[in-house]
């Protein structure tokens, strides 16, 4: 497993050179240089997802900025034995353009409690989007591998930041539902993707 | 571990909880290492769905983050490493209510109850402490409990044998002007069930049993409704998943 893992891992990307980890460790000491190495390998990853969510090119920008000034704030906390260090900046980006979306729309929904039926986009549209645009062949060829419902709300849930309460209502489904999927979603991508933690 | 509230690892990782629901769940991986270990490889699978739609910034964003960063102070390690799995903005450090605790806070927010209520009918009283002994010596007890973000901690004791569920709050602050809280079962499927309206006392606290009849009832929640209360929760401040 652990083999078959590394080299999934290590073999199908090359945008993902093996030392975001060492560069955490010297940004946790201060090391100006390795943040600004760091910064060219994690702001497009993060830049893209939180676009992604968040849309508005302008507070794009302001959530990606949040975020890799986080990343030089808390690098002192990382634990590479909880985690690649990828994982740990993307967690961090989606839960900052997550916040985002979401602080802006309880401001909206206190006016307009019907917001979720006015959606102002129909789901397959972003979902048609995001499966065009995928870079990597992998994530696609794994997506596609899916039941339509799983790959919806992950893809719901995951890209446009909703919550499993909103996926459900959204999909007319069953909320129980909604949480199985999400997880037997994510369990079939990761053994598809070959993902060890 | 109930398997209903495993399930939520998904949502978790995908950050699809709701934020009162959130903290509820923290406190569950906390005491579930199987939990917490498939937290962690689903946040690894979702970070490859971030990742696939890598798009490069504007360039000039590059210069701006690194000013700001010779202006941002950089934190010390963590003391309890062990604490931290969700990577950063977790705070599970914070929330370190165990079953033990949990159990105090039963036994201490019951006696503060039950003393405050001197002034009720003795008979009132004694058919209230009977049915909390009841609830805590079924075979089947079982406690749930959370922090909110603000800090307001719900514990739910529940036997499903005895179809009985209580709820006891602390940290709570008084309902803002013209509004109550209202505690209320959800299951499933259909509407919330409301349980009825409660003011915490003066620390913040209070406990909810009368009438709250478990049914198939999985999740247990307290919302901020008008003055009276409503059939329908608005405004969810807390929610726990109630063991199977």
């Amino acid at each position: 497993m652990a083999e078959r893992v590394r080299r999934i891992a290590g073999g199908a990307e090359g945008v993902r050179p093996p030392d975001a980890e060492a560069l955490l460790l010297l940004v946790a000491r201060g090391d100006e240089g390795a943040f600004e190495r760091l910064y060219d390998l994690v702001s497009g990853p993060v830049f893209g997802l939180v676009r992604r969510i968040v849309r508005d090119p302008a507070q794009s920008e302001e959530v990606t900025q949040e975020v890799l000034l986080e990343l030089w704030r808390t690098a002192a906390r990382f634990a590479p034995d909880r985690g690649s260090a990828m994982t740990w900046v993307l967690t961090l980006a989606h839960r900052r353009a997550v916040d985002r979306v979401r602080s802006a729309q309880a401001a909206t929904d206190r006016e307009d409690r019907a917001y979720r039926r006015d959606a102002d986009r129909p789901f397959d549209e972003v979902a048609e989007q995001v499966s065009t645009r995928l870079e990597h062949e992998q994530v696609r060829r794994c997506l596609s591998s899916l039941t339509d419902l799983q790959r919806e709300s992950v893809e719901l849930a995951y890209y446009r930041g909703l919550t499993y309460r909103e996926v459900a209502e959204l999909l007319d489904t069953p909320l129980g539902t909604i949480k199985t999927r999400l997880r037997d979603g994510l369990i079939r991508l990761r053994d598809c993707l070959g993902v060890a933690r | 571990m109930t398997a209903d509230i495993h399930a939520l690892t998904g949502a978790y990782a995908l950050d699809a909880i709701p934020e009162f629901e959130r903290a509820a769940f923290e406190r569950h991986l906390h005491e579930c290492d199987a939990c917490a270990q498939e937290v962690r490889e689903l946040q690894a699978t979702a970070a490859r769905l971030g990742d696939a739609v890598a798009e490069s910034p504007p360039p000039e964003l590059k210069a701006r983050v690194l000013a700001r960063v010779a202006e941002v102070r950089q934190l010390p390690p963590a003391q309890h490493s062990s604490a931290r799995a969700a990577g950063p903005g977790s705070t599970w450090a914070l929330r370190l209510t165990g079953v033990a605790a949990a159990v105090l806070l039963v036994v201490s927010v019951s006696l503060g109850v039950l003393l405050v209520q001197d002034r009720g009918e003795l008979s009132d009283r004694r058919q209230e402490s009977a049915a909390v002994v009841r609830l805590l010596s079924a075979d089947d007890v079982r406690f749930v409990s959370g922090t909110t973000t603000s800090g307001m901690n719900g514990t739910a004791v529940v036997s499903r044998s005895r179809g009985q569920v209580m709820l006891l709050t602390a940290n709570m602050p008084p309902a803002p002007d013209g509004k109550t809280y209202q505690a209320w079962l959800m299951a499933r499927s259909g509407k919330p069930k409301s349980v009825g309206v409660f003011a915490p006392d003066q620390a913040g606290r209070a406990s909810i049993m009368d009438s709250m009849e478990i049914g198939d009832a999985n999740q247990v929640g307290v919302s901020v409704e008008a003055a009276g209360g409503s059939d329908t929760p608005h405004e969810v401040v807390m929610a726990m998943q109630l063991p199977a």
